[in-house]
C-alpha cells in the first residue's frame, strides 16, 4: 500500500536454552479464560499461551491424535522458556495456579518429544478444519482477554443463527481469536452466509473494545468492517498518509482502507472505542 | 475533560484562520530537546489522569498530561512497569511528552522502545479532527500504524490526547555488577554477553567501568553474575536512574551532548571527547565541541544517526539530516496531518 519492500532488517535475539510446554484441560471455558488472566497477573509471561475449544480439540484429535482430552470444554497450552531451572520453577508455579483455577487435568510434557506432540495438535487446527469441511473461513479478531467467555458465547449464538459450524483456536496470551467458520462453497448462498457470520464476529470484537484483525491484516476481506472500526475522519487520515507515499495510487489500489463511498454503501453503524449505541439491546 | 478537547479544537480553528502556529507543551521537562519552535502555547498538562489500567490485560490508558511519576507509581503497586524505562527528567515529566519525544532508557535494547509499547493513541490533527488509532489490545493490524508514527514525531503530526501502552511485570530480582575495563575490552564484552541468552536488562561503559544489570529469576540472575564474574555494585538502582534521567555529571555540561545511535559493532573512536556507551554498544553519548556536521558524518558512516540532546548548534539541524528523498517524504507526511503547518513547525527540521 505504501511501498514495495525490497529489503528488510530484523533484530535477532538468542534462543532460550530450554523450553517446555504444559497442557491443561477445563470443564468450563470461562475458567480457562480466568486462568489466563491469573497467569499474567502472577507476573509470568509465557513464550506461548494458546487455547482451543472443544470443537477444535475434537477436530484435531481425529486428525493428528495428539492425545488431547476430547471431553474438555477447553484446553490451554502454556510454554515457558529460559534456563532449565527457571522453566521447572515456572511450570510448578503455573501448575499450582491452574489447579487453583479449576483445571480438571494438567499435564507437563516430560521431554522435547512430548512438548512437540502437545504443539502438533494446535498447529494442525487449520488443516483439521479443512479435513472436516470443504471450506473454512478464518477470522482474526482481537479482544481484551477478560471478554473471552462472552465473545465465545456470542460466536456460539451466531453459529446457530447462521446454521454454520465454527471451531475456535485462540492466541490466549494476546487476546487474538481465530474462529474458523466451516462451510461449503459449492452450496449456493453458503459463502455469503459465512461472510455475514464473520462480519458479525468482527463487530462483536469491536463492541468488546477489540479490533477486527490482530495479525492477518486487511486486504479485500474485512475491508467493510474497517468502516465500523474507524470513523470517516480516521479513514480520511489513512488515505492522506497513503497519498504521501503513493501520490498516484498505484500500489494495491482499493485494498486495506475502504473509500468513504464504500463505507456509505456498506451502511456501517460506527462503534467508537467500544461505546455502543443503545447498549441495553441484546446483539447476538 | 470534553471541554479541554473542545478548547484545543477551537484553538486550532483560530490558528488555521490566522495561519499562526501552535506550540504544544506538557510538563516542559524536555524543552531542551529539538529545535526552537514558536507559537501560541497548547498546554496539555491540565489534560491528565489515568483513564483505565488493567494489570491482567497488561495495558494502561492515560491522558497526555498525566505525570510519568504517577503512572510509574500506580504500575509499581501491581508489580508492573513501563518496560522501555523512559527518562524521568523532573517531577513535571508527562506521559504525553514521553511519547512525543520517543526517548527510551537503559532497558530499551533488551525490552523494546517506546514505540514498541504504544498500543494506541487518541490525537487531534492539524485540521482539528479528533481521531483514535490502534487500541488497547496487544495485537492490532487494522489500518496504518499511525499511533506509532506519532511516537517521536515531537507533536508535528498531531496533538496527543490519550495514550494506551503495554506494560510488563517487574523483574522478580535485579542486581548490578561492574568491572574496570579498557574501552575496547568493554565493547567486546558487551557484544559477547548480548549474543548469549542471559537476563541482561542494561549495560553501560562510562569510560572506566563496565556496568551490567541483570533482571529476572533470582537463581538465574545469581548464576549469571557468577559467570560474568564482575564485582557486585550495591548502588545499581541509583546509577541506572541517573543514567536514564541524564543526571550523571557527564550530562551536566555546557558543551554539546550528542546522542549517536549506531550498530553494536560500530566501535566508534571518540577521540578526546568524554563519552558514555550504552545499549550493548549501540548508543554513544558524546560530550563534544566538534561541529554538528562532523557528528552526523560519524554516525552516518556507521549506518546510524545522531541527535543533539542539549547544547547549541546555532540554528543547524539537531536531528540527523535527511536525504532529499526522505525530507520530501517527511514533508508530504506532515502535509497529510497538518496541511497548514500549525503544529510545532520547525521543531524537528527547519522546513517541516
Amino acid at each position: 500500500m505504501l511501498g514495495v519492500l525490497v529489503e528488510v532488517t530484523v533484530k535477532l535475539i538468542p534462543k532460550a536454552p530450554f523450553s517446555r510446554v504444559l497442557l491443561a484441560a477445563f470443564a468450563d471455558i470461562r475458567k480457562a479464560g480466568n486462568a489466563v488472566a491469573d497467569i499474567i497477573a502472577e507476573g509470568i509471561i509465557p513464550a506461548g499461551l494458546e487455547m482451543m475449544d472443544k470443537a477444535s480439540v475434537r477436530a484435531v484429535e481425529d486428525f493428528v491424535h495428539a492425545g488431547y482430552p476430547t471431553d474438555a470444554e477447553a484446553i490451554l497450552l502454556c510454554e515457558l522458556d529460559g534456563t532449565e531451572d527457571e522453566v521447572a520453577t515456572g511450570l510448578a508455579e503455573v501448575t499450582q495456579l491452574l489447579d487453583r483455577c479449576g483445571a480438571v487435568e494438567v499435564r507437563v510434557a516430560s521431554d522435547d518429544i512430548e512438548s512437540a506432540r502437545f504443539w502438533v495438535g494446535r498447529k494442525a487446527a487449520f488443516p483439521a478444519a479443512g479435513r472436516i469441511a470443504p471450506d473454512y473461513y478464518c477470522m482474526d479478531g482481537t479482544i481484551p482477554r477478560k471478554h473471552l467467555a462472552e465473545v465465545l458465547a456470542g460466536i456460539r449464538a451466531l453459529s446457530k443463527k447462521y446454521k454454520l459450524e465454527v471451531i475456535n483456536v485462540f492466541h490466549a496470551g494476546d487476546g487474538n481469536l481465530h474462529p474458523l467458520i466451516l462451510y461449503d462453497a459449492a452450496i449456493a448462498g453458503e459463502l455469503e452466509r459465512t461472510e455475514a457470520f464473520g462480519s458479525e464476529i468482527l463487530r462483536l470484537c469491536i463492541n468488546m473494545g477489540g479490533t477486527i484483525t490482530g495479525e492477518h491484516g486487511v486486504g479485500i476481506e474485512k475491508i467493510n468492517e474497517m468502516c465500523i472500526q474507524f470513523n470517516n475522519d480516521e479513514l480520511d487520515q489513512f488515505h492522506a498518509v497513503k497519498a504521501a507515499f503513493d501520490a498516484k495510487g498505484l500500489l494495491n489500489p482499493g485494498k486495506a482502507v475502504p473509500t468513504l463511498n464504500r463505507c456509505a454503501e456498506f451502511g456501517a453503524m460506527h462503534v467508537h472505542a467500544g461505546e455502543n449505541k443503545f447498549p441495553e439491546l441484546e446483539r447476538y | 475533560m470534553k471541554e479541554k478537547i473542545n478548547a484545543i479544537q477551537d484553538q486550532l480553528v483560530d490558528a488555521i484562520a490566522q495561519r499562526s502556529p501552535l506550540k504544544i507543551t506538557g510538563g516542559d521537562s524536555k524543552s531542551f530537546l529539538g529545535r526552537e519552535t514558536i507559537g501560541s502555547v497548547v498546554n496539555m498538562s491540565t489534560y491528565s489522569g489515568i483513564i483505565s489500567y488493567e494489570p491482567t490485560e497488561l495495558y494502561i490508558t492515560a491522558r497526555a498530561g498525566t505525570l510519568l511519576s504517577e503512572i510509574n507509581q500506580v504500575l509499581a503497586e501491581h508489580r508492573q512497569m513501563l518496560a522501555f524505562e523512559p527518562p524521568q527528567i523532573n517531577d513535571k515529566t508527562t506521559i504525553g511528552g514521553v511519547i512525543a519525544t520517543g526517548l527510551s532508557g537503559p532497558r530499551r535494547p533488551y525490552s523494546g522502545s517506546v514505540r514498541d509499547h504504544v498500543l494506541g493513541i487518541r490525537c487531534i490533527n492539524g485540521l482539528g479532527k479528533d481521531m483514535t488509532f490502534g487500541g488497547q489490545v496487544m495485537k492490532n493490524v487494522a489500518g496504518y500504524d499511525l499511533s506509532r508514527l506519532m511516537t517521536g514525531a515531537f507533536g508535528t503530526l498531531g496533538i496527543i490526547l490519550e495514550i494506551s501502552l503495554s506494560v510488563m511485570p517487574q523483574p522478580a530480582f535485579e542486581m548490578t555488577c561492574r568491572r574496570q575495563l579498557s574501552a575496547s575490552v568493554a565493547l567486546a564484552k558487551m557484544l559477547e554477553l548480548s549474543r548469549q541468552a542471559m537476563p541482561i536488562s542494561a549495560s553501560c561503559y562510562d569510560g572506566n567501568e563496565l556496568f551490567i544489570r541483570l533482571s529476572g529469576n533470582k537463581k538465574v540472575v545469581k548464576e549469571t553474575s557468577t559467570i560474568i564474574a564482575f564485582d557486585d555494585y550495591e548502588q545499581g538502582p541509583a546509577f541506572w536512574n541517573h543514567l536514564r534521567d541524564y543526571k550523571m555529571p557527564f550530562f551536566n555540561s555546557d558543551t554539546n551532548i550528542w546522542r549517536l545511535s549506531v550498530p553494536v559493532t560500530a566501535n566508534l573512536h571518540c577521540g578526546q571527547d568524554p563519552f558514555i556507551i550504552e545499549w550493548g554498544g549501540s548508543l554513544y553519548w558524546l560530550n563534544s565541541k566538534r561541529p554538528a556536521r562532523e557528528m552526523f558524518n560519524i554516525a552516518h558512516k556507521m549506518g546510524g544517526s545522531a541527535m543533539l540532546l542539549h547544547g547549541n548548534v546555532e540554528g543547524q539541524d539537531v536531528f540527523h539530516p535527511l536525504t532529499d528523498a526522505m525530507l520530501s517524504l517527511h514533508k508530504r507526511l506532515k502535509n497529510a496531518f497538518d496541511p497548514h503547518g500549525i503544529l510545532n513547525p520547525g521543531k524537528l527540521y527547519a522546513t517541516l
